[in-house]
């Protein structure tokens, strides 16, 4: 949710917590978390049961400080090394002005028995200019390179504190030690549907700053059985102020354990430059945290004592104002009780991407059968999207060529039938994409705006019939947009509809409208008339990165495609018609925020 | 009056995102009124849960409002103003075109969540306002329609009489034209 902040604010924003935004803003992707879409994708392709998906926890300590005036932004970036490619799994989050960091954002990865996996870490001190960006965005090139640790996952998972500490080194295993040290901790993800949305205050807490009040947050952490504890969420920092209350934080079952786990509260005074002074800790289970709520009692914060072993009961107190127990469904629970993904498909027929009879076109039609980028694309892509489209029947258009009437047609069916645009399975889109090559002359300008207008049509005509369809237009493309504004207005449009766009670059162009597209940066499209989009529906996969190993398809595609469905349903209250009865789920819901 | 058609529909004005004043993130408390033809709806006066009590620059407000509006308006304007002793000032309006949720294509009763970039006196991009729109089914004549428009308005009438009494300068005034309206 980090919004516009000034530098020092990018310190100060929550991290963990979550927030299933409570209105209709653009949903915090799930970082780190699990991506079942992609799980399922892999287990129906006959690996079952070979995987169990870990999370990673970091931390490190004595870091190299980087930094002049201040110490250094550190942030940990995971690869894991497939066929000699590094790939990128995760990122952490930017920890402000610190040597020995804790991140919270966990990395999550796929623990394959049979497999060596080696992983790669590697340890950047981030610039404060880039403190309240996305860390996804976050371009590492720019980046001081604070060291790099490798190991295989097997080594810490095999650990029985199921955590490793390496030293930092030398970037592409050089020997040398840059000193400072990376501890890995790895955990089994338990897939729950369980979440707590919790609203926290405190009161009558210590002053720590002397010109004006404490500036208090909260960092919560599990207690793990194998010693120690792992940090599960920071709230966002309340300025001035010794009766704060924090946003909404929403828990899932997957972060806190379960609900007799302790977990360790700890109030902290925000220091920018980054040695937070601890205000109070407690030590509670959620189950505890329930109590406080149905009790509305206050539970004393301690400190430990600087002399002696004994702990200073404080006058600060927790509160609990809300505290609701609520099933979030999961992207596969939707599609298995009947939710049905159409995937729609618009192919670049434009002038830029070559003639079709010189064999450096992409759309290049080769004699011997050797297939093109496009129709390379078209059969990867459809590979996996086949799999998530329930009849198999695609909406094939083309868009930015002359037709055979002599007209420049930005919509035209790929398929023969003039009045049919749906052709059948994969084979379907290669055939009808083949013969539409023959029948039309590439043209342009490239233009997007009338294939997501056409889509939208369709995804909101569904309205009329049933709620449980979810529409995606893939759109192949060499990706030299032309009306970006008018792109930009169709997709504002149609975020409002059940609708997600998935555009994948062909060939070796430069895709940064693409990328302008793919709101990734934080910055949500809005159109001239002032509306701004609901929530993000385009993902933007390169081709050119999937075939040089960087990504993979199957991830790269499904990445945020079941973020994209969920905020739709979530945001609507829409639930999965087959599951577990609701009435047990939500057994507080009845007197929640009117009590407060 | 009484004979020109109008549609019912339930508005919500859900939340506020980075919302500024002189550049700076509002601190102050903050709500939302749903104005159209120089009429003004909602705004919190009384009712606590209407007014972002935590204030600060991403408030929630989550203030529904059932509203019969003329068939020929063009725009619904949104306002957000921030609280404070003397007077209220406007952090922001947003036009929200009706045809956005009045349009074709869509379900009667469907739930439309919407987004509105907010622009400040001098018509500056000033945060963004999120809204939830569902538009009541026509009920086959204008006779029912005639009879759920007094149903509708009584809430707003509460709220006035609810923001009087707080002593508020507030936003009494707007929401009494509507009432007088009503009558």
């Amino acid at each position: 949710m980090g919004g516009c902040f000034s530098d020092v604010k990018g310190g100060q924003a929550a991290v963990g917590g979550g927030q299933q935004s409570a209105g209709n803003s653009v949903t915090e992707s799930s970082g780190g978390g699990q991506n079942d879409a992609v799980d399922f994708y892999f287990r129906s392709h006959g690996l079952e049961g070979l995987f169990t998906q870990v999370e990673l926890s970091l931390s490190a300590s004595k870091l190299l400080d980087r930094d002049i005036t201040s110490k250094s932004d550190p942030m940990v970036v995971v690869y894991i090394k497939k066929n000699g490619v590094l790939q990128e799994i995760g990122r952490t989050e930017v920890i402000l002005n610190n040597l020995n960091p804790q991140w919270i954002q966990k990395v999550s990865v796929a623990f394959h028995f049979e497999t060596v996996q080696p992983l790669i870490f590697r340890v950047y001190d981030i610039d404060t200019k880039y403190c309240n960006v996305p860390v996804k965005t976050i371009k590492l090139n720019d980046q001081d390179f604070l060291g790099e640790a490798s190991c295989v996952l097997s080594e810490i998972i095999t650990k029985q504190s199921r955590s490793l500490t390496l030293c930092l080194k030398d970037r592409d295993g050089g020997s040398r030690n840059l000193g400072g040290s990376l501890t890995v901790r790895a955990e089994e993800t338990i897939a729950s549907r369980s979440i707590v949305e919790i609203v926290l205050r405190c009161s009558h807490l210590d002053n720590k700053d002397v010109f004006s009040k404490s500036d208090p947050f909260l960092r919560i952490s599990r207690v793990v059985e194998t010693g120690g504890s792992i940090p599960i969420c920071k709230t966002e920092v309340v300025k001035d102020n010794l009766n704060p209350v924090w946003r909404t934080l929403c828990l899932s079952m997957q972060k806190f354990g379960d609900k007799d786990n302790p977990l360790v509260i700890e109030c902290f005074d925000f220091n920018s430059n980054g040695s937070h002074e601890l205000i109070g800790k407690l030590q509670k289970s959620m189950g505890d945290l329930e109590k406080l709520y149905r009790e509305k009692s206050g539970a004393n914060f301690v400190i430990p004592s600087s002399h002696g072993g004994y702990e200073k009961v404080l006058k600060g107190q927790l509160f609990v104002d809300h505290f609701v127990e609520k099933t979030q469904f999961s992207f596969i629970d939707y599609i298995s009780s009947g939710f049905q993904l159409n995937f729609m498909v618009a192919v670049d027929f434009t002038a830029s991407n070559g003639n079709p009879y010189s064999p450096e076109s992409l759309h290049y039609i080769d004699r011997s059968g050797r297939l093109n980028s496009y129709q390379q694309a078209i059969m990867e892509v459809g590979e996996v999207i086949q799999f998530y489209d329930t009849d198999r029947r695609f909406p094939a258009w083309g868009f930015g060529a002359r037709t055979r009437d002599g007209n420049i047609s930005h919509c035209f069916n790929l398929s023969t039938n003039p009045t049919e645009p749906e052709v059948e399975g994969v084979e379907g889109i290669m055939r009808a994409y083949a013969n539409a090559l023959r029948n039309v002359s590439l043209a342009g300008p490239t233009l997007f705006g009338q294939v997501i207008n056409k889509a939208a049509e369709i995804a909101a005509h569904s309205l009329f019939a049933n709620i449980n369809k979810y529409f995606v237009l893939l759109i192949i493309t060499d990706g030299v947009l032309t009306d970006l504004q008018e792109t930009m207005e169709a997709l504002v449009r149609a975020s409002d509809l059940p609708l997600s766009i998935l555009i994948v670059g062909v060939g070796g162009a430069d895709f940064k409208q693409m990328e302008v597209l793919d709101a990734d940066n934080g910055h949500r499209l809005e159109s001239c008339t002032g509306r701004v989009a609901t929530r993000d529906i385009v993902q933007f996969v390169s081709m050119r990165e999937v075939h040089r190993g960087a990504i993979s398809l199957v991830g790269a595609l499904l990445e945020e495609l079941p973020e994209q469905f969920l905020s739709y349903m979530r945001n609507r209250d829409i639930k999965p018609t087959t599951t577990t009865p609701l009435h047990l789920a939500q057994p507080y819901a009845s007197f929640a925020p009117q009590d407060i | 009056m009484a004979t020109t058609s109008f549609r019912s529909i339930e508005i919500t004005v859900v939340s506020g995102e980075d919302l500024r004043i002189d550049r700076k993130p509002v601190k102050r408390k903050t709500f939302a009124t749903v104005k159209f033809d120089r009429q003004s709806f909602g705004g919190g006066g009384g009712s606590t849960e209407n007014i972002d009590e935590r204030g600060g620059s991403y408030p929630l407000w989550n203030e529904k409002m059932g509203l019969e509006i003329p068939v020929d308006t063009v725009f619904l304007t949104i306002e957000v103003h921030y609280c404070s002793n003397s007077r209220n000032r406007i952090v922001g309006t947003a036009n929200v075109p009706v045809s956005d949720f009045l349009g074709r294509y869509r379900p009667e009763s469907y739930l439309h969540l919407l987004s509105y970039r907010l622009r400040d006196g001098n018509g500056e991009r000033n945060g963004i306002v999120n809204i939830s729109v569902r538009v009541k089914e026509l009920e086959s004549d204008s006779e029912p329609a005639i009879a759920s428009k007094a149903t509708v308005r009584v809430p707003v009438a509460e709220t006035a009489a609810f923001c009087r009494s707080r002593g508020g300068v507030v936003i009494g005034v707007p929401i009494w034209s509507s009432c007088s309206y009503k009558s």
